[in-house]
């Protein structure tokens, strides 16, 4: 039987049965809304339906006064209400009120069970009946219900918002934990490995996803990794780069320039590169930045670590080098060869560069040399000694290409080179050594003035050069020019100098005065100053050739003299056989 | 009349034919919720369909309903569906009258299933209406009052649709005692302490 079928109560029954019914329902819509001030307002405008009263307004601590009458407009009038209420209530009950112009007034309690939450302000003709007091109890508590219900809800709602931020707040520390950790780890196992530049250019792509570019100071492009390489690499003007190394070296973070973030690596004063990461939008996330900071401190130690390593092997290059040319440590040369990897049992000859750029700039100088003796595979021990670039040459070029090669680097200096003879045993370089020292001091002092000279060609020098014993060559040069330098020794004067020029000329005047770049009167002066002073005949076919071996023996042993007195000299104190630092390659 | 149960289209709910029922929402969003489904299940199964609305919402209703019914304009040509707003019905003349809503009721709900060979009319009515500052506005209960002796004469499911926004707690209080069924949420709740046209009237002439 479906309860529409049911008996029916009498009609005051089933009207408060309805208006009970209406309530319940009520309270269901209050509940269902889930806004304080809303529930407030249906409980509050459902009671002339309920009651044989008005309602004069509604109070509650949280909303203060609401859907009030005139009557309650007053400030005065709401005041008297709330001492009433203080009082009646005591700890926040209702109660009958007194309300001036009302004949009965009254207080419903709006409870939870925290507590009372407000109050429903009626008035009417008189008391209400117990049925209506009934069904404003029943209305006042399912409002009470309500409210709590939407504060806990609301609180719960806070609760969950709070923790749901918490949670997205946790979430992201921990993605950009993890993200950090995959930066961590993937630079730092580029800055263990052995991978140069190129590597930690590929590690950092790889963990923010933007191309990288490595430059020197300049602007000079070193590493590039990344799709949109930009062809020709785009260079700043001096004065911009400039500035913005000074902008990096204020900030000591990334700077935006134009679409890229950069930083500088400068491990020491004189060692430095730019790191940039390239077509980077204007926002990006701050993992990116994290990321550039950590590679550039990579970038940093890696390019100290090279240069450590360059400096330790041009040390020992130069070691070895002053070791092989001085020939006394044979130990020492092995090892150090060994730490180099440097096949010391290839042939060798020991080739002399004397020269310099415009500025005369001898670190430049220096790098020229190398930088072409390693381009043309003729060796890479290079080392200054005696104010000359030091080749341990293990090949046999064109000396001539490693010179045209050269002076383009040099901005109008010069530059010479002799080349000593070949040696099958490295033992032997010290003796190639001399043989290129006798080439530079004749190339000094004689008409070889030949820029490129080897020691093969030198003829009958190589000759004289190659005697034993120099004593019986010595006296023949005595016995032929020792009145001549004698005379030259004490008056300063260049009369064995002018002879062998002459001689070396084949007797023409107009050639020998060019050469010594003076007139003819002087050389005709000097000529007859020989003839007084030696008693030779120069027109003498016999005594013309001896005079020229006895001026070819005094050009050698001077230029033997010159090669001993530096090979036999203490080796070279750092001042001038420092190597100045390579830069990183 | 037919006795066969329909499915009211809200959360698998059934009625009866000759069943009036009010529901509350909050907002356009809350009524569309209620309204859409109520009328596209009706559309979807033949049945003549009346809506209600305010007279802003009309044309704004169709377009909310057609993704969800199929042919939706060859249903308003045929005159499956009729969506009226309230200048033309409630409110007809600038007031509200009793008699010549439920005149307009009889022409459109008994031609539809007299005349036309529709099973079923289901109309629902946006009460907003009453709201307004029209003579004859007042009279909402005892119209809902005397619905429920219109709705077994034909088998029709009236729907009242009360916004809980705008609605005040008293008008719902009368509105809850002159509906035997009501609809909160996707749950149908009946009252069998509703208060029977006759009574209703007869208290609500006397201000009781």
């Amino acid at each position: 039987m479906s309860p529409l079928s049911a008996p029916r109560p009498a009609a005051d029954a089933l009207d408060q049965l309805s208006s009970l019914h209406a309530v319940l329902v009520l309270s269901m819509l209050m509940n269902e809304t889930g806004d304080e001030e809303q529930i407030l307002h249906m409980a509050a405008t459902a009671v002339p339906s309920l009651a044989r009263c008005r309602l004069e307004g509604t109070y509650s601590a949280a909303h203060g006064w609401r859907d009030t009458t005139a009557l309650l407009g007053s400030a005065s009038v709401r005041g008297d209400i709330v001492r009433q209420l203080e009082r009646v209530g005591g700890g926040g009950g209702g109660g009958e009120l007194s309300l001036r112009g009302r004949p009965w007034a009254a207080a419903m309690p709006i409870r939870s069970r925290t507590g009372v939450l407000g109050h429903l302000i009626l008035s009417g003709c008189g008391p209400v009946s117990n049925e209506e007091r009934f069904l404003l109890s029943a209305l006042t508590q399912q409002c009470g219900v309500a409210l709590a219900n939407t504060g806990l809800i609301a609180r719960e709602r806070a609760l969950l918002a709070h923790a749901a931020a918490s949670n997205a707040a946790l979430a992201r520390t921990v993605n950009r934990l993890e993200r950090s950790m995959v930066v961590h780890d993937t630079l730092t196992r580029v800055a263990a490995s052995s991978e140069g530049l190129e590597g930690i250019a590929r590690a950092l792509r790889e963990v923010t996803g933007f191309a990288v570019a490595i430059e020197d100071r300049y602007g000079n492009l070193r590493v590039w990794d990344g799709p949109g390489q930009p062809s020709p690499y785009p260079k700043d003007p001096p004065e911009r780069r400039e500035r913005l190394l000074r902008q990096l070296a204020a900030e000591a973070r990334p700077v935006r320039d134009r679409d890229r973030l950069v930083t500088v690596a400068s491990p020491r004063q004189d060692v430095l590169a730019v790191l940039a990461l390239c077509h980077v939008p204007e926002v990006v996330d701050d993992i990116v930045s994290v990321a550039l900071e950590h590679g550039t401190t990579v970038l940093a130690m890696k390019l100290a670590q090279m240069r450590a390593i360059a400096e330790v092997e041009l040390r020992v290059r130069r070691d070895l080098g002053e070791e092989l040319l001085a020939g006394t440590d044979e130990a020492g040369a092995l090892s150090r060869a060994n730490a180099l990897g440097y096949d010391l049992e290839r042939p060798h000859r020991v080739v002399l560069v004397e020269g310099h750029t415009k500025n005369h700039d001898a670190d430049a100088f220096l790098h020229a040399v190398r930088r072409r003796a390693k381009e043309l595979d003729v060796g890479t021990l290079v080392l200054t000694k005696g104010g000359t670039v030091v080749i341990l040459a293990c090949a046999k070029p064109r000396w001539e290409d490693l010179r045209r090669t050269l002076l383009p680097d040099l901005g109008g200096g010069r530059c010479a080179i002799s080349v000593g003879g070949a040696c099958e045993h490295w033992r032997e370089i010290p003796r190639s050594y001399r043989e290129a020292l006798l080439v530079l001091s004749l190339q000094r002092s004689t008409h070889f003035a030949k820029p490129v000279t080897a020691f093969d060609d030198l003829g009958f020098y190589r000759v004289l050069s190659s005697v034993g014993d120099f004593s019986e060559l010595e006296r023949f040069m005595r016995s032929m020019l020792g009145r001549l330098l004698d005379y030259d020794t004490l008056r300063s004067s260049e009369l064995v100098k002018t002879l062998a020029r002459f001689l070396d000329c084949g007797g023409n005047y107009d050639v020998t005065t060019k050469a010594l770049f003076i007139g003819r009167s002087t050389l005709k002066y000097r000529l007859q100053r020989i003839r007084d002073l030696s008693g030779h005949d120069l027109n003498d076919p016999d005594t013309r050739l001896n005079l020229h071996l006895a001026t070819r023996a005094w050009q050698t042993l001077a230029a033997l003299s010159a090669a001993d007195a530096i090979v036999n000299s203490v080796p070279a104190g750092p001042g001038e056989n420092a190597e100045p630092p390579a830069p990183p390659e | 009349m037919l006795s066969k149960l329909t499915e009211l289209g809200i959360g698998g709910i059934v009625l009866a034919p000759g069943d009036h029922i009010c529901a509350f929402y909050h907002g356009a969003a809350g009524r569309d919720e209620l309204l859409i489904p109520y009328v596209a299940e009706g559309l979807r199964t033949g049945e003549k369909c009346l809506c209600f609305v305010d007279v802003a919402d009309r044309e704004q209703m169709l377009e909310h309903l057609r993704p969800h019914v199929a042919e939706l304009d060859t249903c308003v040509t045929s005159e499956q569906l009729h969506v009226f707003d309230f200048q033309h019905t409630y409110l007809r003349d600038g007031r509200f009258s009793q008699e010549e809503m439920f005149h307009f009721l009889e022409q459109h709900v008994g031609a539809a299933v007299r005349d036309e060979g529709f099973p079923l009319a289901r109309a629902a009515g946006e009460m907003t209406w009453a709201l307004e500052t029209c003579p004859g506005v007042e009279q909402l209960c005892a119209y809902e009052a005397k619905i429920n002796l219109f709705a077994p004469l034909y088998p029709q499911i009236l729907l009242c649709l009360y916004d809980l926004e705008r609605f005040t707690g008293d008008v719902i209080v009368d509105v809850l005692k002159t509906h035997p069924k009501v609809l909160i949420g996707n749950m149908v709740i009946e009252n069998p302490f509703y208060v029977a046209p006759d009574e209703f009237l007869a208290r609500y002439r006397t201000g009781g």
